[in-house]
């Protein structure tokens, strides 16, 4: 049984290999023999020459420099949008009262792009860091109270009614009963966030901004330099995927009996 | 009566938001009252700004839009299928899709442009690539989750691979093939907007375009109505999918 899951897994790395390699293989026939021009399609070297130029320093300091940047935005937008995003979500699912108030006002807010906010929000709060702190707000927002709200909601009758029974109060309900068991669909939610913020962080510093990994893009795109755009988006994806991972990690330990929900 | 309860505390909220901006003074350049947004309305359903009223902007972005739901679902479905068909196309796939997939979409924005020009073929680029990844992931798992049990069934009474695959697994996945145009044209005019914005200096047309204008001509209500309209379409697109989804698929085992 062993050996033939191991078998598996081998075969598995082998495609990898050799599909990831193949991807490079024509990236690089296409970059050299159909466009021949490093500023619409650089070669995979090229780009490693762009990584490089990336580490020794590019527009106001080496990639650290914008990763910081752009990591101080996501995460004092996030963290407000937790704060605010899964309290409301969790009261809304609790009390009838805010939930009549305040779905209304999300109906309207939710089909709105978060992008869409970002030229109002340069009119509010100006092209410095504030105001993508504000479309991070909006974008991660969303899944929070969705998903809060959920957790509330599906619960099982007889949890709810088995702590009644043992004469719980509805605050100790809610505390002890509702939230510990809706957690895995809260923490869902702001995994979900997190990679919408991380996303529309990038879509606004491609707008205006003066450091950050969009602004690395708009600068190669502006400067005729495609290897810079490609190394920063290389950045910006192993950003993106250590965070998921890492949130995948803290949800195991946080809430290790979940269901592991996603297939793919 | 639930309905008519959420008219009037919406219309709570357009009073509450009208009253913040009567009683701080709020200039109308930083935050417009709504009947200032209203008039603005009004105005852009006849007055044209940039290449045409509303309607042109919104055939516009209609059109970008469409142009990448459509080679998303073009290109997604078969690819879905095909790989939860044959192993070997899914283990050649699944490792460049789980490396591309960490770029968010918006970050192919600029070489988007590069490829096909800002006006048209960027923002459409941009819309396939963040509608395709919910297309293929619901067209595998429509075929990788068909029952067992009835494809056996159909062995036993002699069908070929064609009729287990034209009768079986098709109209089975279709329900979660559904879902996932779904998911892809909500993702997708999510991206739309996104696109509009970053590429907007190529052209003067488009819902993003509008938000943009406002913006820089100092005139928020512009903005604040044209991200109305973005958000009436979502909404309306994702009903009327879920509509055809309850007519088409009112077979399917909930």
């Amino acid at each position: 049984m062993i050996t033939k899951v191991s078998q598996v897994n081998i075969t598995k790395f082998l495609f990898a290999t050799v599909s990831i390699t193949g991807f490079f293989l024509f990236w690089d026939f296409a970059a050299k023999h159909l466009v021949e021009n490093p500023f619409i399609l650089p070669s995979p070297i090229d780009v490693m020459a762009g990584v490089e130029k990336l580490f020794t320093g590019y527009l106001g300091g080496n990639i650290f420099v914008h990763i910081r940047s752009s990591l101080y935005i996501v995460m004092i937008g996030y963290l407000f949008s937790i704060m605010l995003g899964v309290p409301l979500g969790i009261m809304m699912a609790w009390n009838k009262n805010v939930d009549t108030i305040f779905s209304p006002l999300l109906s309207i807010v939710r089909p709105i792009p978060p992008p869409a906010w970002i030229p109002l929000a340069i009119l509010w709060f100006g092209i410095d860091a504030s105001g993508k702190v504000f479309v991070i707000i909006i974008s991660s927002f969303v899944p929070c109270v969705v998903n809060s709200y959920l957790a509330v909601k599906e619960q099982p009758q007889e949890l709810i009614d088995a702590s009644k029974t043992l004469g719980a109060t509805r605050t100790k309900q809610l505390m002890e009963v509702v939230i510990p068991s809706g957690l895995p669909t809260i923490l869902t939610g702001m995994r979900i966030a997190l990679g919408n913020s991380w996303a529309t962080v990038v879509a606004a510093e491609l707008v205006v901004a003066s450091s950050g990994l969009g602004f690395l893009i708009q600068a190669g795109y502006r400067n005729f330099e495609a290897n810079i755009m490609a190394a920063s988006m290389i950045a910006i994806a192993i950003i993106g995927f250590s965070m998921n991972l890492c949130f995948r990690l803290i949800e195991n330990w946080v809430v290790p009996w979940r269901e592991n929900q996603d297939q793919f | 009566m639930i309905r008519l309860k959420t008219i009037i505390i919406l219309i709570g909220w357009v009073f509450l938001w009208a009253l913040i901006v009567q009683a701080f003074q709020i200039s109308a350049d930083f935050l417009p009252s709504p009947f200032e947004v209203l008039k603005r309305f009004i105005k852009l359903l006849t007055h044209s700004i940039g290449e045409g009223p509303l309607f042109t902007h919104l055939i516009a972005s209609m059109e970008r839009f469409l142009t990448g739901f459509i080679f998303a679902a073009i290109i997604g479905v078969p690819i879905g299928f095909l790989m939860a068909y044959f192993k070997t196309v899914d283990r050649l796939i699944t490792p460049l899709f789980e490396m591309l997939r960490p770029i968010p979409p918006i970050a192919w924005a600029p070489f988007a442009i590069l490829w096909f020009g800002a006006s048209h073929g960027s923002q459409a680029f941009v819309i396939l690539l963040s509608s395709l990844p919910p297309i293929i992931i619901n067209s595998y798992l429509g075929i990788k989750l068909v029952d067992k049990s009835l494809i056996d069934a159909a062995k036993v009474m002699g069908a070929n691979s064609r009729i287990i695959l034209l009768e079986i697994c098709l109209p089975w996945s279709l329900p979660l093939v559904f879902a996932g145009l779904r998911i892809g044209l909500a993702t997708g005019w999510m991206a739309l907007i996104a696109a509009e914005i970053v590429a907007g200096d190529g052209s003067n047309k488009g819902l993003g375009f509008l938000i943009l204008t406002g913006q820089r001509t100092l005139h928020a209500e512009l903005s604040i109505c044209s991200m109305m309209t973005i958000g009436v379409i979502g909404a309306s697109l994702d009903y009327v999918l879920k509509m055809l989804d309850q007519y088409f698929m009112r077979w399917k085992l909930s």
